[in-house]
């Protein structure tokens, strides 16, 4: 899985003014950030690639599609992407449909350089964490791939909290058996304790829930 | 023979005989006639001598004497005339036969047979005088002889066909002598048959030359009664022909002209009674046909308070001043006419006292008269518009330095109308506006140079110290060398109207500063959004210094570059608040050079919000090369904000794409052209024909004021605005505005 791997500290910038644009790529430059610039929403789709991470700092009113259009355009197909919102004036409706969007934050122009490098330190920093729990999660969900249909139908009574009588009546095996799918399912799943398979499980759960509800990615969900 | 027959026959001749002796002259024998020749008794002669009785004139009585003593001695037989003395003493002439004869009783005797020839002689002396006179006359006399040839002409005749002698003219015939021959041949045969001609006839000299003369011909007849000669007396009467030739012609001339002549020539009585009447003078006093107007007074005609003038002018005319006078006539129908009349007096050779009568020639002069009064008004009436324009005219003599000035002229520089001779360099110039003055010559000595016309607009200074603001229009003509030789012009008090503009272009401004305040509102969040970005980008760059200066070791080279960066954008910004408050600001109309270019890329920077909030993307179409306007910038912006504002603001229910483009360009003509195209939904039928209208608005907010707004902005500084509007492709603005100088001021 190596092209998943995140890319460290890039930030993509969103802003057709110039003068601003380069005021924020200098800020970013000076704590050494990578920076990608460009004019539109357009530019940046044609190099946006959903398989990778993606730190950005949007600003609302681009011409063409705007950055709210993008913020939404990106939620729905569940890329990586953290990002950080600019606006050149209050519009409360705005950053509040920005902020349900999964926004790391929302920031007004003129924005303090403290105010920006937070935001986009927080959002870098869930970018990364986020690709982490990804990777967890697509190694939880591969291992799991590999449970023979018993093995599998034993992790999930063992995960609804049956006992071993109770899962070989369920089942119609003995106990002994019971026992003998659940230690290769705890070998498969490379766990072994209780405590870490209900890791495994909650990675599986959080990860059924992201594929479920799209809408629903973001810091909330933690 | 018998002796007594002999003497019977001697004794009755009708001669007178006599027989004398000639030892001494004694008359011998004479008869009765011999005595009754020398008046005397038969009975007296007898004893006395010849000598003595027939002793001739006292004169010659001694030559005669001598004479009849020699005759009686000769021989043979003498003849001669003798003049006698008859014993009366009146004499006779006798002819003489004398012979001498030896008479058986008396020896040598004389026997004279004398015959009276007194009569033949006075004949003869009669007919000497005759021709001398002939010879002698003025009259061109030639005989010819019946077949027409010349016998004989006068030393007149020779003169009269400038001839040197008898010789060259003598044997030639008469008819060669006259231009028409065949009329002189008839008038000779006439003159032969009927016996005499009288009449002119065209002589022609040898010469060729052509004289006229005046003919007698008459048929001379022998004494027999048989003709024998032709005779022609001529005289020159060419110069009587020629003038009475003209003579003639000059009267059928003068009667042409008093026929023909269109005006009414008349002779008038120095009563004023008519004596002839032309067919014009019928005419002009419209006399029916047939209307007898000779013995009519001619006063009849005039208008009554003319008549006293118009007798005068009569004697006036009479007493040699011929002269000139306008009246009014009054024709038979009662029509009244302008005329004027000349009177000149009009002698007649029968007239002892001085003349008696005038020639009047009559001309119908009431066009001339309306002409004059429609001049005369004319002239008032332009008089009276130059008053009412306050616009008056003037002529500069270049040479005299002096102008002429119409009387508004004076008016308007404070004057009395024509109370004094302007002069150029003095009266004008000084009341020229000081700081006027150096333009004016200067337009002036450019107009005398090109030869082109000029205005110029300046101040004056009135003769009471009043300031008055002209409008001065002039144009130089030149003389056939080319050299200026007047100016002429005209200058208009523009007082008023440059004031009244003013206060116009006043209303104008506040009325588009009115309509600007009105969109400030929304210009104030573009604005806002445009200040923005620098502000954004200050707070930044400066936190980053902060944060930097902060650090150690301390990055000097980041920090200025930085620095520069800050204030290179504070100044962006000062320029951003300096046009706002330039949009925004009261203020009066000023113009200037500036690039339409730039002006477009401003005002899509005021509009970027706005568009962006729309969601419009706007395409300048801007040339390479600069195009200049001389504008007011600010109303200019106006207009185009306006423009971009209406296409933003009807594409905002738009579901197709939102698209504004901009264009600028040079037309040929001299103009520049904006155009503001969007692609909303065109303009309803029902809004167009109110488009321009003021208070006329389909916003919810509007003013109703944009598009007047635009539309006196863009007419104030000569241009124009106009759309295009198609149903479902959007509408097109275009302001068309003339292009300005070529170069940055």
């Amino acid at each position: 899985m190596t092209s998943t791997q995140p890319r460290q500290r890039i930030v993509h910038i969103l802003e057709d003014d110039q003068v601003y644009c380069s005021s924020l790529e200098w800020t970013l430059r000076s704590v050494n950030y990578e920076v990608c610039t460009y004019r539109t929403a357009s530019d940046f789709l044609k190099q946006f690639q959903p398989a990778f991470p993606w730190c950005l700092l949007i600003d609302l009113l681009l011409p063409g599609t705007t950055g709210l259009q993008l913020c939404q355009k990106l939620t729905s197909i569940q890329a990586n992407c953290a990002f950080v919102v600019l606006s050149g004036h209050g519009d409360l409706s705005t950053a509040v449909e920005i902020m349900k969007l999964g926004a790391v934050d929302y920031l007004e122009k003129p924005c303090s350089r403290h105010d920006l490098l937070a935001a986009i330190d927080r959002a870098q920093e869930l970018v990364v964490r986020r690709q982490q729990e990804l990777a967890e999660e697509e190694q939880v969900a591969a291992r799991i791939a590999t449970l023979s249909p018993r093995e599998h139908a034993v992790l999930d009574a063992v995960t609804a909290g049956l006992a071993t009588k109770e899962i070989a009546s369920q089942l119609g095996i003995s106990p002994k058996t019971v026992d003998v799918h659940r230690s290769k399912m705890m070998q498969k799943l490379s766990v072994t304790s209780p405590t870490q398979l209900a890791r495994v499980m909650y990675l599986q759960l959080r990860r059924a829930n992201r594929l479920r509800r799209p809408a629903a990615l973001g810091p909330g969900i933690l | 023979m018998d002796q007594v027959l002999i003497n019977a026959v001697i004794a009755s001749m009708s001669c007178g005989v006599a027989m004398v002796r000639v030892d001494d002259g004694t008359i011998l024998y004479a008869n009765r006639r011999f005595a009754e020749l020398f008046g005397y008794e038969a009975s007296e002669l007898r004893g006395r001598t010849i000598t003595s009785v027939n002793a001739g004139h006292p004169d010659d009585k001694q030559r005669i004497s001598a004479q009849i003593v020699a005759t009686l001695r000769r021989e043979g037989v003498w003849r001669g005339d003798l003049l006698n003395e008859r014993k009366d003493g009146t004499q006779v002439w006798t002819h003489a036969s004398i012979v001498r004869v030896n008479h058986d009783k008396f020896g040598e005797v004389a026997i004279g047979v004398q015959e009276d020839i007194s009569s033949v002689r006075q004949a003869e002396a009669e007919l000497r005088i005759k021709e001398s006179a002939i010879a002698a006359s003025i009259n061109g006399i030639a005989l010819a002889d019946l077949e027409g040839r010349l016998t004989y002409v006068n030393a007149a005749f020779l003169r009269l066909w400038r001839q040197a002698g008898n010789q060259e003219v003598l044997g030639r015939h008469l008819t060669e002598f006259w231009v028409d021959r065949g009329s002189a041949k008839a008038i000779f045969d006439t003159t032969r048959t009927s016996g005499g001609w009288f009449g002119e006839l065209t002589a022609l000299r040898p010469d060729a030359t052509h004289f006229e003369v005046q003919l007698s011909a008459t048929l001379i007849r022998d004494a027999r009664n048989q003709p024998e000669y032709l005779m022609v007396s001529c005289v020159d009467v060419s110069a009587r022909v020629r003038a009475e030739a003209e003579r003639v012609a000059s009267e059928s001339k003068f009667r042409a002209i008093f026929e023909s002549e269109p005006c009414w020539v008349t002779v008038l009585h120095r009563q004023g009674t008519v004596l002839e009447i032309n067919p014009g003078g019928r005419a002009m006093i419209e006399a029916p046909l047939g209307y007898q107007v000779c013995g009519e007074s001619v006063l009849r005609f005039v208008a009554p308070e003319y008549h006293e003038r118009f007798l005068a002018g009569i004697r006036e005319a009479l007493g040699g001043r011929r002269n000139r006078q306008e009246f009014e006539l009054i024709s038979m129908r009662n029509r009244r006419l302008w005329v004027e009349q000349f009177v000149v007096a009009f002698p007649h050779e029968a007239d002892r006292d001085g003349p008696q009568q005038v020639l009047a020639v009559v001309r119908d002069i009431t066009e001339r008269k309306r002409m004059e009064r429609q001049l005369s008004e004319t002239v008032e009436r332009l008089a009276i518009a130059q008053r009412l324009a306050q616009l008056g005219n003037w002529s500069w003599h270049l040479a005299s330095d002096e102008i002429t000035w119409s009387d508004e002229v004076f008016r308007i520089f404070g004057y009395e109308p024509q109370s004094l001779k302007p002069r150029y360099k003095l009266e004008f110039l000084q009341a020229v506006h000081p700081e006027d003055r150096h333009r004016v010559t200067t337009a002036v000595t450019a107009a005398l140079a090109s030869g082109e016309a000029y205005a110029i607009e300046h101040r004056i200074l009135r003769a009471d110290g009043i300031e008055r603001i002209v409008r001065e229009r002039g144009q130089v003509t030149f003389d056939e060398r080319k050299q200026p030789i007047r100016m002429d012009g005209t200058v208009q008090d523009i007082t008023e109207a440059v004031l009244a503009e003013r206060q116009m272009q006043e209303m104008q401004d506040q009325l588009a500063h009115a309509s600007r305040v009105a969109t400030m509102g929304e210009m104030a969040a573009g604005i806002a959004h445009e200040l923005n970005q620098p502000l954004g980008a200050l707070k930044l760059y400066a936190d980053g210094c902060l944060a930097a200066a902060a650090q150690e070791p301390f990055e000097r080279t980041l920090l200025s570059t930085q620095l520069a960066e800050i204030s290179q954008l504070t100044a962006h910004c000062g320029e951003i608040i300096r046009r706002l408050r330039q949009y925004s600001a009261k203020r009066v109309s000023k113009r200037s050079t500036c690039d339409a270019r730039e002006l477009v890329k401003t005002v899509a920077s005021f509009m970027d919000h706005a568009l962006r909030m729309a969601g419009i993307e706007c395409h300048l179409h801007l040339p390479d090369e600069p195009v200049w306007l001389n504008v007011d910038s600010v109303q200019l912006q106006q207009v185009l904000i306006n423009l971009l504002r209406n296409a933003i603001d009807v594409q905002l229910d738009s579901q197709s794409e939102r698209r504004i483009d901009v264009k600028v360009r040079s037309l040929e003509t001299a103009q520049v052209e904006f155009s503001v195209c969007d692609s909303g939904p065109g303009i309803p039928a029902a809004v167009v024909e109110r488009l321009f209208e003021p208070f006329f608005t389909t916003k919810p907010t509007g003013l109703g004021m944009g598009l007047k707004v635009c539309r006196t902005i863009v007419q104030s500084h000569g241009g124009q605005i106009d759309y295009h509007a198609t149903a479902g492709t959007g509408t097109t603005f275009v302001v068309t505005l003339p292009a300005g100088q070529g170069t940055r001021p």
